[in-house]
């Protein structure tokens, strides 16, 4: 089957400025420009770029070695004595961290947009509704827009407070765990999943279900199943080993 | 498109508000400490050695005769008082040779009453024989037989006074043997080791070889330990101050002891590198604590003691050694209404737990002692938020 679109050529502006606008204020027309023109640069870069600043800037500041143990701590777990008795994070671990994590960061989002764009596309192959893999991953990059306010939030977070003695936890002043003022100390699954979660994923989440309702014509209660299953999946599989 | 750009930037306003009010209502990141109030303490500098328990009075009793153990009238544990008789080795032998020496005196009594009696008899011959000689009635040659039998008369009977000495010297010697036969307890106490049993040889000491140990007899009452202190601590170690020893057995029970000795040298105890000096700490146990010689025992000497003296944990308080200068700072972080403050102090004395603060610090003061990873990078004027500890 030959692509489809849902939107009349040149009836929608298809510049990626227009389409970072939408997103926010008008999804439906950012969906058809994007049926129409499937760009995916500008979002990648921004998500890629955004992340990897704020991890960098975050593991510059803050003192490593407590760090670890207190992440060590708060998952309830011993610190082991090599860690214990330390001095300082040391400028060495400190600077490999960072790289390591900015490395990491930038790794995750990459892989989690293509592991989106290809399961949407495996969906189609099934479905037969004929969207191709770039137009999937321009809907998981475009959709993944709003959680740029977090890590905007974070990133001034950083820059206006001591980020020395700030878990990783603490930085998205956005999160759900946050917002309600749960100690970010401790362990469990449930706290651990309301700290990692803010509203902007929600958001996040319901773009993209917007957008595989309007491209294949899915009631919105189907394509948020579709859409949902694999964070579902992978949040509740990581509950279970948190809560182990 | 206006309207949309001002919806965006009401929504970023809002994502970037919310860090910038924390940092200005809520004064930013505010650290976790722990802190405990100064209050004033009773601090014990302490030295810490190892080493054993060993009785004070100890008697190793060895065989002075050779000879097979006949009797034993002890059995390990009992308790004796000097004097006692332990055991008897078999005597029959002793017993023949003192019989035997006390009839060669008697054989030497009686030839010296022979001897006098002969003796007697040669002066009353000789007197006679002189007053018929005078007269000329008897000649020179048997006079001078007479005299010279007179003569080796009493020669003879001075050599037997003498054999009858040496006889008598025997019979001490063989009774002295006898008497060895039967061995008392020098002491009163408790025979902490059997080493010999009825029917066996008791071997006694020679020159070259040692004899066979019998039996060791101690006074419980007399228990000490030996510990080895460091010969960098000894300086601060005198006779007198008091201890605690915890022997291996009772790890947790801390025994009183008062330091009663120190050595006038050094040694390198075995299994160790560095020179020590061995210092006797007479114990003083509470009931139900058995306490046995040859325990390994750790030693806890309080060689200072300072009471009511303002004191902080040791971990709150911070060194700053400046080399350049050659001069070290001592510090320590106080909460002043959520703002930790740094305070440079001066310390005295300090024990495993505690530092003294002689001057910077007044009592009621709350101190910042904790966690370890927050007031390594504390700095003066950060917000924190305490936990007391106390």
């Amino acid at each position: 089957m030959t692509e489809e679109t849902n939107a009349e050529p040149g009836a929608v502006s298809t510049g990626t400025a227009s389409i970072l606008v939408n997103v926010f204020t008008a999804p439906r027309e950012a969906f058809a420009a994007l049926a129409v023109r499937p760009t995916v640069l500008l979002p990648i870069l921004a998500l890629v770029l955004l992340n990897a600043a704020l991890v960098a800037w975050y593991y510059s500041e803050v003192d490593t070695l407590w760090m670890l143990q207190t992440m060590l701590e708060d998952a309830g777990q011993e610190v082991p004595p090599e860690l214990a008795g330390g001095q300082g994070g040391g400028d060495r671990m400190g600077t490999i961290m960072t790289v390591t994590a900015t490395l990491g960061a930038v790794l995750q989002i990459l892989i989690v947009l293509f592991l989106a764009a290809g399961y949407f596309s495996l969906v189609s192959l099934f479905g037969n509704d004929g969207v191709t893999f770039k137009r999937w991953l321009s809907l998981a990059a475009w959709s993944s827009m709003p959680t740029l306010l977090g890590i905007l939030s974070a990133l001034v977070n950083v820059a206006v407070n001591d980020a020395t003695h700030m878990r990783p936890t603490e930085l998205n002043l956005l999160s759900f765990g946050n917002l309600l003022g749960i100690d970010a100390a401790g362990a469990g699954a449930v706290r651990a999943m309301l700290l990692a979660m803010d509203p902007t994923m929600l958001w996040a989440l319901g773009l993209m279900t917007f957008g595989y309702a309007l491209w294949t014509r899915r009631s919105v209660a189907v394509s948020l199943a579709i859409v949902a299953a694999p964070p579902v999946l992978v949040l509740g599989g990581l509950g279970l080993i948190v809560g182990m | 498109m206006t309207r949309k750009l001002l919806i965006i930037v009401l929504i970023v306003a809002a994502a970037v508000a919310l860090p910038v009010v924390r940092a200005v209502v809520g004064g930013g990141n505010v650290a976790a400490v722990e802190t405990e109030t100064l209050a004033r303490r009773t601090l014990q500098a302490s030295v810490l050695a190892s080493g054993q328990l060993a009785h004070e009075e100890e008697v190793k009793l060895m065989s002075e005769e050779i000879g097979r153990v006949t009797q034993l009238l002890v059995e390990e544990g009992d308790r004796v008082k000097a004097g006692d008789l332990l055991l008897q080795i078999d005597d029959e032998a002793h017993r023949a040779a003192v019989e035997q020496n006390r009839a060669q005196v008697r054989l030497q009594e009686i030839a010296i009453e022979r001897q006098r009696v002969r003796l007697e008899n040669l002066r009353t011959q000789w007197q006679r024989q002189q007053a018929l000689h005078e007269r000329g009635l008897i000649d020179q040659d048997s006079f001078d037989l007479l005299t010279n039998e007179l003569a080796l008369a009493e020669i003879d009977l001075k050599s037997s006074i003498e054999q009858l000495s040496q006889a008598r010297a025997q019979l001490e010697q063989a009774e002295d043997r006898l008497r060895k036969t039967r061995v008392f307890s020098p002491i009163d106490g408790v025979v902490t080791s059997l080493d010999i049993k009825v029917g066996e040889t008791a071997i006694s000491s020679t020159t070259n070889l040692p004899g066979s140990t019998l039996m060791t007899i101690a006074n419980p009452d007399s228990i000490h330990t030996e510990v080895n202190v460091d010969e960098a601590d000894i300086a601060n170690v005198e006779v007198g101050q008091k201890a605690h020893v915890y022997a291996i057995a009772y790890p947790d029970v801390p025994i009183s002891g008062v330091i009663d000795s120190i050595a006038v040298s050094a040694k390198v105890p075995e299994g160790q590198q560095g020179l020590s000096f061995a210092v006797k700490i007479r114990l003083d146990p509470p009931e139900g604590v058995r306490l046995r010689p040859g325990m390994s025992c750790r030693a806890e000497i309080f060689t200072t003691t300072k009471e009511g003296v303002l004191a902080v944990p040791i971990q709150a308080v911070l060194v700053d050694e400046n080399r350049v200068e050659n001069r070290t700072t001592y510090s320590v972080f106080v909460n002043d209404g959520g703002t930790a403050r740094k305070v440079e102090v001066k310390v005295g004395m300090s024990d495993d737990a505690y530092q003294e603060v002689t001057d910077g610090l007044a009592e009621g003061d709350e101190i910042v002692i904790g966690p370890d990873r927050v007031l390594r990078t504390l700095s003066d004027g950060d917000r924190i938020r305490p936990a007391s500890a106390t």
